[in-house]
């Protein structure tokens, strides 16, 4: 996928005046914090259950190579390949050869974030291959040509209408009205597409040691139709998917589903081992895993480690308020919101997402919301900490920063600033707000400005002081 | 000069070193530790589910998916229900069945068909491997005698489900299945399915303004038959 992360400022304004997008936004705001919430209130043991998890997580990771060591035997031992990919473009040179290797002439996808990382759709596409996204929320951005915008919900951006417009452009016949129509659309459009595939490419959600499986959850059931109608079945996941057991997989999967849709459980839960065995009737004659590091296993040293306990959620961008302001796309990249503005950086580079890390207001619901304990907003900081200290912030800032510095530095001159400050500010506020302030635009369209007392926090203080 | 061919064995091979490299000095020592046995099972917070009936249970969380569900005396009288639900709600028969449910006394006019569902398959019968009262899931196993295609391709899904296999929670069911798998000569992990299915009511999407539509991909009515010996 194209890394559009240095038009964040452009993309994101251009984002708060799209009135589809904002009304699309607002809507999934509401479903997704609400239904979180209520399938929460339904679990009493849920905070032991995230205790549990991240502290599990945490083990595995100090292991890690010691448990994809494990699970490949495994996948080999239920008659399996797994590939280890250093970084993208080694890992869609095998995906490619292995298309090649079968003769493939369609590949049908399940919805899989690491294929976004890796730009594996560009590049089977590019060697002739018809590549069919199934995942109905994929399919739209598929036929919008445009990347997903969230990555449990890739067409969340979309209003109905929008989506209608797109399947009569491309199937024909008059826009469909309402929502069963257009599922029952896609159903039928994508069944025949299904019966014809020839390689199936699926993400995981989970690897598990003990067993060699990838488990991949869904709703609709496409991924299971992606892997058990082609003939050969292709794993992509990043290395830090493995857990040990079946057990360890139920725990986070508790989570996961809770907290990415509000569902006790999604729909379908595959655990898939191994091709078809000599006597079934059906499924794919090959399974692959290719293992992706790109990046991840220099995660693992350092402060980042703790971003690789992530689950791929959802939660912590559904109740972002920038997230809910500007939505998936204005982030530039695969990975949007709270979890994105730690991810991207360290994928892309500390200096091309620059604006990422440093668009967080600091609120910190995405920490408290994320199931896994990944301390988000303390992550966010340490971007940007890593970022000052690589001398990228813009020369603007730093010279801003440096004359606050100064005047800091002689407490006189700078109360004397602050107390002219908050009584000019005071002159410009009604009713206690300022709806509008030269210079201040970007900021005050979308939201008011609190006026200060006009008096500052020391000279109340001291008057306080006196008082009693 | 050509390319060099990415599935190549040696390159696959120092391919693996490197990322296995990378991780050991990120981690911050030299080799892998040496590989105990595997470790039992790990105990993990499960979800409190009361001392209830399960069945009771189980049938509560399936409906609340959009599932249905009935309750029949014994694995045979589940043909009778069929045929009186069917009719009641106007669907096709079954085309399709798992092979140990071939036994049943179908009606001669429901010829059932054990091998894999077709682009045209309407509708199947299968037999679930246990079902989970936690969140009203059931477990499917793939294999010669059950084609996964079934689960996910017709319109119609039947189930049958014996009482005695409503387990508690997901763990239940992984002990069944080591048991179920395993022998007194042979690890339960080389008898391993291609699959274990988990499916919790019809298929289902929110991709269109988070409206939730039942029949996206897979099935669009599951009904479960409940029966007890
Ligand atoms: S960071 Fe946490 S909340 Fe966000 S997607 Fe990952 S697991 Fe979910």
């Amino acid at each position: 996928m194209q890394i559009r992360t240095r038009e964040f400022v452009p993309r994101a304004t251009f984002a708060l005046h799209d009135p589809n997008l904002q009304r699309a936004l607002a809507k999934a705001a509401d479903g997704f914090i609400g239904k979180r919430a209520k399938a929460i209130a339904e679990v009493p043991e849920f905070e032991a259950l995230r205790e549990a998890a991240s502290a599990r997580k945490d083990e595995i990771l100090s292991e890690l190579d010691l448990w994809l060591e494990r699970f490949e035997a495994r996948v080999r031992a239920v008659g399996g390949q797994v590939h280890w990919a250093r970084d993208a473009e080694e890992a869609r040179a095998i995906v490619l050869a292995l298309c090649r290797r079968a003769g493939a002439r369609t590949v049908a996808k399940g919805k899989s974030m690491v294929s976004e990382e890796i730009g594996l759709n560009e590049a089977l596409a590019a060697d002739g291959l018809e590549v069919i996204e199934t995942d109905l929320g994929e399919y739209i951005v598929q036929l919008a040509k445009e990347p997903p915008s969230h990555i449990i919900a890739p067409a969340v951006h979309k209003t109905k209408e929008q989506v209608a417009e797109l399947f009569a452009e491309h199937h024909g016949g008059p826009p469909k009205t309402t929502v069963p129509e257009l599922v029952t659309e896609a159903r039928l459009q994508l069944r025949r597409k299904f019966f014809r595939t020839d390689v199936g490419i699926t993400g995981a959600n989970f690897l598990i040691a003990e067993t060699g499986a990838s488990v991949i959850v869904t709703n609709e059931g496409n991924g299971d139709l992606t892997q058990s109608l082609a003939r050969v079945h292709i794993v992509t996941a990043g290395i830090e998917k493995v857990v040990p057991t079946l057990e360890d997989a139920t725990l986070f999967l508790r989570l996961l589903a809770r907290s990415a849709t509000g569902q006790d459980s999604e729909t379908y839960t595959t655990y898939s081992m191994g091709p078809r065995r000599a006597d079934d009737p059906d499924g794919p004659q090959e399974y692959h895993v290719v293992l992706v590091d790109n990046g991840r296993s220099r995660m693992l040293g350092g402060p980042w480690r703790p971003m690789l306990r992530c689950i791929r959620c959802g939660a912590c961008m559904n109740h972002c308020p920038v997230y809910g302001a500007i939505g998936g796309h204005a982030y530039g990249w695969v990975y949007p919101g709270p979890m994105g503005s730690v991810l991207t950086p360290l994928f892309v580079g500390l200096d091309t997402a620059y604006d990422l890390p440093n668009a967080c207001t600091l609120n910190g619901r995405c920490g408290e919301v994320c199931p896994v304990k990944i301390p988000l907003p303390d992550l966010i900081r340490e971007v940007r900490h890593a970022q000052q200290r690589d001398g990228l912030h813009p020369p603007a800032e730093q010279r801003a920063k440096a004359l606050w510095r100064r005047a800091a530095e002689r407490p006189a001159l700078y109360h004397g600033l602050e107390r002219l400050a908050v009584r000019l500010l005071a002159t410009l506020g009604r009713k206690g707000r300022i709806r509008r302030m030269a210079g201040l635009h970007a900021w005050t369209d979308a939201r008011d400005l609190p006026a200060p007392s006009g008096r500052t926090f020391l000279e109340l203080w001291h008057a306080k002081g006196r008082d009693e | 000069m050509n390319e060099p061919d990415p599935l190549d064995p040696t390159l696959a091979a120092r391919r693996r070193d490197t990322v296995l490299g990378a991780i050991r000095r990120n981690l911050g020592r030299d080799a892998a530790p040496p590989a105990p046995e595997f470790p039992l099972p790990p105990v993990h917070p499960r979800i409190t589910v009361p001392d209830e009936d399960l069945v009771e249970r189980w049938r509560r969380r399936w409906e609340a998916r959009g599932g249905t569900s009935a309750l029949v005396p014994t694995k045979a009288s589940a043909v009778e229900h069929l045929i009186a639900w069917c009719r009641e709600h106007d669907l096709p028969p079954p085309t399709h069945a798992a092979r140990p449910l071939l036994e049943l006394p179908w009606p001669a006019d429901w010829p059932l068909d054990p091998g894999p569902a077709g682009i045209d398959t309407q509708s199947a019968v299968s037999l679930a491997f246990a079902g989970i009262a936690e969140v009203g899931n059931l477990a499917f196993l793939s294999g010669p005698e059950s084609p996964v295609t079934h689960l996910f391709v017709p319109d119609n899904h039947f189930i049958l489900l014996d009482a005695a296999a409503i387990v508690r929670h997901f763990e239940d069911v992984w002990q069944r299945l080591r048991q179920h798998l395993g022998t007194s000569d042979a690890d339960w992990r080389e008898r391993l399915p291609r699959t274990i299915n988990f499916v919790a009511g019809p298929s289902r999407t929110g991709d269109v303004e988070q409206t939730i539509q039942l029949g996206a991909h897979g099935p669009r009515r599951v009904h479960v038959v409940i029966f007890s010996e």
